[in-house]
């Protein structure tokens, strides 16, 4: 990172710097403010108010909390990243992800609020725990993927924003990712949900304004140097050959895989359907749509061009995920490149701060309350709520300073491996009546076993798709075998839940 | 449906409606996925240097998704239903 790094003067650097420190200053506010919010909660709601916000947001938090929380150092670092070094079957599919919003709120969105208001669901795993008839095995087996997958996601985040922050200071990659670590966990862990939000917000305007200054720059520069679109394709083309700009280069079986990854397995990843949780009224919901829509679109189509375009800079460098970094400091002034870098590191922060709240959401919703302490009080789940938090973070952290590589595989085995495993109990779960939990146990665990041997084990199994193709494929046959074999029809207070009008007689 | 038939349940209509509009959401995203992957495929199959209205063909991806983004706008706007979210409603009439 040094190399680049050097390309700036120290008094450029204080400019960045200083930009920099207001945009984690107020950060830091905002987690006193929703600290503020959270204390003037009575204590039985506290749990509550801390997960959902009461179920009482607004449009634009909720569609930032849904697009920031989504969009993350894989938007912002390791996707333009894979663009730059796979050109175009890469860039092919990174139109997928602008359904987001969408897919959340309009598909699942509407069946969560509803659902979730009738039985206090707070997460993903109390509605799964009660569409399946309260199996505790359900509870584990929700929460396990979480945390093995989402964990590893986490720490990518730290990864990426402290390389940014490294090369910003100058400071070494360790102290970079202590304090951007240190800021996150605050907010997080004191604000809850209602922090996270407000902070998206912020974050999600960094990102927007960051996006639209690297266009100006990448996109400006690209046509000024090249005169034209047309001459930037022949350009790209001598530097890098005619597979940069084929969609076909690696087979049309690993960009459909991509594409169905990063739509509908977004649609099931529990730190984007926290969305669904929090919208106060359908108009609200609906205006997240549109607004998300927009802000992703943007978001995604700069960052991921710019990284496409980049080999016109750079023909060549160490580590593909440098490419963004390393287009800031070549094209803009250093106060704007500044700016940019806070709307990078907004799209890791947001993102952690999305996965520990929800990470402590299922260990302690889905796995102390519902498994260990049932009657727990809610002084208690108030402090495990806390605690958890700060741990999840802690962890993730500690994972980052084993300085992993290559951000955007480790996203993808991420997302695949919660989508194998709980895509069908979810989809089903809300759309068929007759699935039980014995169709949605098998789902989950055949899901999990196909992917983690086509992964690891067993390569070829997968039949040159990821792995994640044969996972979920496996894990609907599962469900549809469990479910039949089994027999058991969901019990009546299942069904008056996910499709009655009236309450279960109790 | 045979088992809210056995139970004696009345189907929640907001529920209905909110199924019925995630499958809208399914079909949305297939005729997308289709048209994207589709055009990807199609032009670099037969030549990745192909020009289409003036800029290279890759340009396009980005028309694509602004069309579909004005479609997704358009069915949340037109048709997704409003509903009231208050957990159980005596008639479970829609709203």
């Amino acid at each position: 990172m040094s190399e680049i790094g050097l390309l700036i003067t120290p008094s450029e650097r204080l400019a960045v710097v200083v930009v920099f420190a207001i945009y984690l200053l107020s950060l830091v506010f905002i987690g006193i403010y929703a600290r503020k919010r959270l204390g003037k909660t009575a204590i039985d709601r506290f749990v509550e108010e801390y997960y959902t916000g009461g179920r009482l947001l607004g449009a634009i938090i909720v569609a930032f909390l849904i697009a920031a929380g989504i969009c993350s150092v894989g938007t912002f670092v390791g996707g333009p990243g894979l663009s730059w070094r796979l050109g175009m079957p890469w860039f092919t599919i990174v139109g997928s992800q602008i359904f987001m919003n969408f897919f959340i709120l309009i598909g699942l969105g509407k069946l969560i609020g509803i659902v979730a208001r009738r039985i206090g669901a707070l997460s993903l795993g109390d509605i799964l725990f009660e569409r399946y008839d309260r199996s505790k095995l359900i509870a584990v087996l929700y929460a396990l993927p979480i945390v093995i997958f989402l964990t590893p996601y986490c720490s990518v985040q730290f990864v990426g924003s402290s390389r940014i922050f490294e090369v910003m200071t100058g400071w070494s990659y360790k102290t970079a990712l202590v304090l951007t670590a240190l800021v996150t966990i605050f907010y997080a862990t004191v604000g809850g949900i209602r922090g996270v939000g407000l902070a998206a917000m912020v974050q999600g305007t960094f990102m927007t304004v960051a996006s639209l200054l690297l266009a100006v720059g990448v996109f400006g520069g690209a046509l000024s140097q090249q005169g034209s679109f047309l001459s930037v394709h022949e350009a790209l083309v001598k530097i890098a050959g005619d597979k940069y700009v084929n969609s076909l280069a690696m087979g049309p079986r690993i960009v459909m895989s991509w594409w169905i990854i990063f739509s509908l397995g977004v649609l099931v990843l529990p730190h984007g359907l926290m969305g669904a949780l929090t919208y106060k009224d359908t108009s609200a919901m609906k205006r997240a749509v549109y607004l998300g829509v927009i802000v992703v679109t943007v978001w995604t189509y700069i960052l991921l061009g710019a990284g496409f375009f980049g080999k016109l800079w750079f023909p060549k460098l160490p580590v593909p995920d440098h490419v963004i970094p390393a287009l800031t400091m070549k094209l803009l002034h250093p106060a704007v490149a500044g700016i940019v870098f806070a709307g990078v590191i907004s799209a890791a922060q947001s993102t952690i701060a999305a996965m520990t709240i929800l990470i402590s959401s299922a260990v302690v919703q889905n796995i102390y309350r519902e498994i260990i302490r049932p009657d727990a009080k809610p002084e208690q789940l108030k402090k495990m709520s806390m605690y958890t938090t700060l741990v999840v973070g802690i962890v993730a952290l500690l994972l980052a300073l084993t300085e992993p590589p290559a951000l955007e595989y480790i996203i993808i085995m991420a997302i695949g491996g919660i989508m194998s495993a709980i895509f069908w109990p979810v989809v089903l779960g809300f759309c068929w009546p007759r699935g039980n939990r014995f169709g949605a146990m098998a789902s989950m665990i055949v899901g999990l076993a196909v992917y983690g041997i086509a992964r690891i084990v067993y390569r070829p199994l997968a039949l040159g798709f990821d792995p994640v193709i044969m996972g979920t494929l496996t894990s609907l046959l599962a469900y549809l075998a469990g479910t039949y074999i089994s027999g058991e029809i969901p019990s009546e207070r299942v069904i008056r839940i996910f499709w009655g009008s009236e309450p279960p007689k109790e | 449906m045979d088992i809210l038939r056995k139970y004696g349940i009345k189907e929640d209509q907001r529920l209905k409606r909110a199924r019925r509009e995630f499958l809208i959401a399914l079909l949305v995203w297939l005729l997308y996925t289709l048209a994207s992957l589709g055009y990807a495929f199609g032009v670099s199959g037969s030549n990745p240097n192909a020009k289409v209205l003036g800029f290279p063909w890759w340009f396009h991806f980005l028309t694509i998704s602004v069309i579909f983004m004005i479609v997704i706008i358009c069915v949340t706007k037109y048709f997704v239903k409003e509903a009231d979210l208050s957990p159980w409603r005596s008639e479970g009439s829609e709203s």
